[in-house]
């Protein structure tokens, strides 16, 4: 929910609890007046009616046109109280009920005692009312709309500064050097606020750049001792003299020096994938590149792997060079594990990428297969973190990977949102 | 041929000069910056192969120095910083090639003879070793008896045998530099016994001697007297 519309709510709701109970309290104190100013009114009447009673010793006459009624009965009792009270009647011409306020009283008149009640009708109390309650209802949605209004003009306005300062932020990258350029407000807090947004960014900025030196340097310290050994061992045999045993353990050191130059290069690699160092993107051609990587090797395969490929023009934005290592790590990893005499399968369709290899008759651990260094069996050749570049640049690019085991065959298939790349009439491969 | 190597690694410059050296190339080593500097400024080379990280500046700098003073020697960049903006602003600069550590020295000797090559003939990609006569840029090979019909990969075996004649080069080197970095993924490069094979067969059947020697165990050595 918006900020606003989670203000507008709470604002609404308390200023129609004010008015209810406002409307409320002013009907009740507007009655009240009423009813004291006719109760004034009831003993004024009672006051002339009693000085005459005392002046004639008689009960006076009832005029029908007052708008009052005096009723005069006896009573055993003495009543030394004045009573008020609201009593109805029924009116049976109009057929409703009326209210009136009532003043009871007694008095002696000659010898007997008089019970005296003045009534006097209460008018126009229930329209009162009524308007009170339409005027308030007009007056709170007047209030009200005009809230709203005002509050999403003004709010907006004030709010302005922070949804720029969120577009700024969105706009930034770790990976590019840029100068964040932050609204300047008058608003205090917002200052504040890009104030420490601009010092987090920098300081991101100044880390990340160091991580990424430390990341080369630390490749480059590594690749100089490994280049070292290589090239002795390049050296070494240029001799002739060296013995058949001196020969293999020369070959043995080779391979070893292979093993940790590749570690070292997708460790760094890796690494790189993280700190987002290949966003630039481009609309590639699956179908294209996949057709050359098979060019490449098929001559390698050919004695060992029979490789079977059924594909469809298909593109996908992602970075050149990641997709060149993604397709090498699932070519590399569907040979690696494959059997002797086994088989590739390559199946691929607009926004759909599977690649299906014969294999070891048991699937691999779906929880740990992505993480770095997993090994399905301890003894392979490979370094564990073909699979973990494979997820790594999956993630990077939006593509999602899923592996599936059937039947000693183990599938990986990657798909990807094609829909928005397919309108482009830009591209210069036709399919 | 003269050459320069600018590299701060004393143990890889010195393995570097022995195995270039072989032939009739010169090889002359600069440790750091300014050692490079001076001797560019005061010796005209063939080839420098250049590190881009030393310890008193960049080698970039050195190939900027280079094209500033319109040195026309080539020069073959070797770096660690295999991040594509190092190899992009070091070709831009004008290098003829970039290549990255770890390396074989077998592909270094091969690139140093092609950025040559490149240099010297201009376009005329002729090479003649003995009686072989190969032409680069049209992938034909001239032998004693007339033209010999090489497939692509045996081309480019050939012509990097040519590049490190009479020195041993590992299976793997091969296959590294005819399949690209990804050959991993293979068991065995016993492939590459196919190609030699039949490479020598063509050869001798034009009248060539036995020139790839095969070294048991280790590799192949194509030797030439």
């Amino acid at each position: 929910m918006k900020l606003i519309s989670k203000y507008n709510r709470i604002n609404i709701l308390l200023i129609v609890v004010i008015f209810v109970m406002s409307s409320m309290a002013l009907n009740f104190f507007v009655k009240r007046t009423m009813i004291s100013e006719l109760d004034e009114a009831l003993q004024e009447i009672k006051d002339r009616a009693s000085n005459y009673t005392q002046k004639e010793q008689k009960i006076p006459v009832n005029f029908t046109l007052d708008d009052y009624h005096i009723v005069y009965a006896i009573t055993p009792n003495l009543r030394q109280n004045d009573l008020y009270k609201t009593i109805a009647h029924t009116n049976h011409e109009k057929n409703k009920i009326q209210n009136f306020r009532e003043l009871s009283y007694t008095t002696n008149i000659g010898q007997f005692t008089y019970l005296v009640k003045i009534e006097k009708p209460i008018e126009g109390m229930r329209q009162m009312a009524a308007n009170i309650i339409n005027l308030s209802i007009v007056t709170l949605l007047i209030v009200v709309l005009f809230l709203v209004v005002v509050n999403r003009y003004v709010l907006t306005r004030l709010w302005s500064p922070f949804y720029k300062s969120l577009e700024v932020m969105d706009r930034f990258q770790l990976n590019k050097q840029n100068d964040l350029d932050f609204p300047i407000t008058s608003t205090e807090e917002f200052n504040y606020m890009n104030a420490i947004l601009k010092r987090s960014t920098l300081k991101a900025g100044e880390d990340y750049v160091a991580l990424k030196e430390f990341t080369e340097n630390a490749s480059h310290e590594l690749q100089t001792p490994l280049a070292i050994i290589g090239s002795k061992l390049d050296l070494l045999i240029q001799d002739e003299n060296l013995s058949e045993k001196q020969e293999e353990k020369i070959r043995s050191a080779y391979t070893a020096l292979k093993r940790i130059s590749q570690l070292n290069q997708s460790l760094l690699l890796s690494a790189k994938i993280g700190n987002q160092q290949f966003a630039e993107k481009s609309r590639i051609s699956f179908k294209q590149k996949i057709n050359e990587k098979l060019n490449q090797f098929q001559e390698l395969w050919e004695e060992q792997i029979v490789v079977n490929a059924n594909m469809e023009e298909s593109f996908v934005l992602m970075n050149k060079d990641l997709n060149d290592t993604l397709i090498n790590n699932l070519l590399s990893n569907a040979t690696k594990h494959n059997v002797l005499n086994g088989s590739i399968r390559i199946q691929l369709i607009p926004g759909e990428l599977s690649i299906t290899n014969t294999g070891t008759n048991q699937a691999l651990d779906s929880k740990k297969l992505f993480q770095r260094f997993y090994k399905s069996d301890q003894n392979s050749r490979g370094n564990g973190l073909g699979l973990s570049i494979i997820k790594q640049i999956c993630d990077t690019s939006g593509i999602t990977i899923n592996y599936y085991y059937i039947e000693n065959t183990h599938k990986f298939v990657l798909s990807w949102n094609y829909q928005h790349m397919e309108n482009k009439n830009t591209w210069p491969f036709k399919p | 041929m003269k050459l320069l190597i600018v590299e701060d690694e004393r143990e890889l410059s010195s393995s570097i000069c022995e195995y270039l050296q072989v032939e009739n190339f010169y090889c002359d080593a600069a440790y750091d910056y300014v050692q490079a500097l001076e001797k560019i400024a005061t010796n005209k080379y063939d080839c420098i192969v250049l590190d881009i990280m030393l310890p008193s500046g960049s080698g970039l700098d050195i190939l900027k120095t280079l094209k500033l003073n319109r040195k026309e020697d080539s020069v073959l960049i070797i770096s660690a910083k295999n991040s594509l903006e190092d190899k992009v602003s070091g070709l831009n600069l004008g290098a003829d090639d970039y290549l990255t550590k770890p390396f074989n020295l077998a592909e270094l000797g091969a690139r140093v003879q092609a950025v040559l090559r490149r240099r010297s003939f201009e376009g005329n990609n002729q090479v003649i070793v003995g009686p072989l006569k190969l032409d680069i840029q049209n992938n034909s090979l001239m032998g004693p008896n007339g033209l010999i019909e090489l497939t692509r990969k045996q081309f480019d075996l050939l012509v990097f045998f040519i590049g490190n004649k009479n020195r041993v080069i590992t299976k793997e080197t091969i296959v590294e530099h005819l399949w690209g970095d990804n050959c991993d993924m293979f068991d065995n490069y016993d492939f590459i016994y196919t190609h030699i094979k039949n490479l020598r067969k063509k050869l001798m059947a034009e009248g060539c001697p036995n020139y790839i020697k095969v070294i048991y165990g280790v590799g192949y050595k194509f030797e030439l007297n």
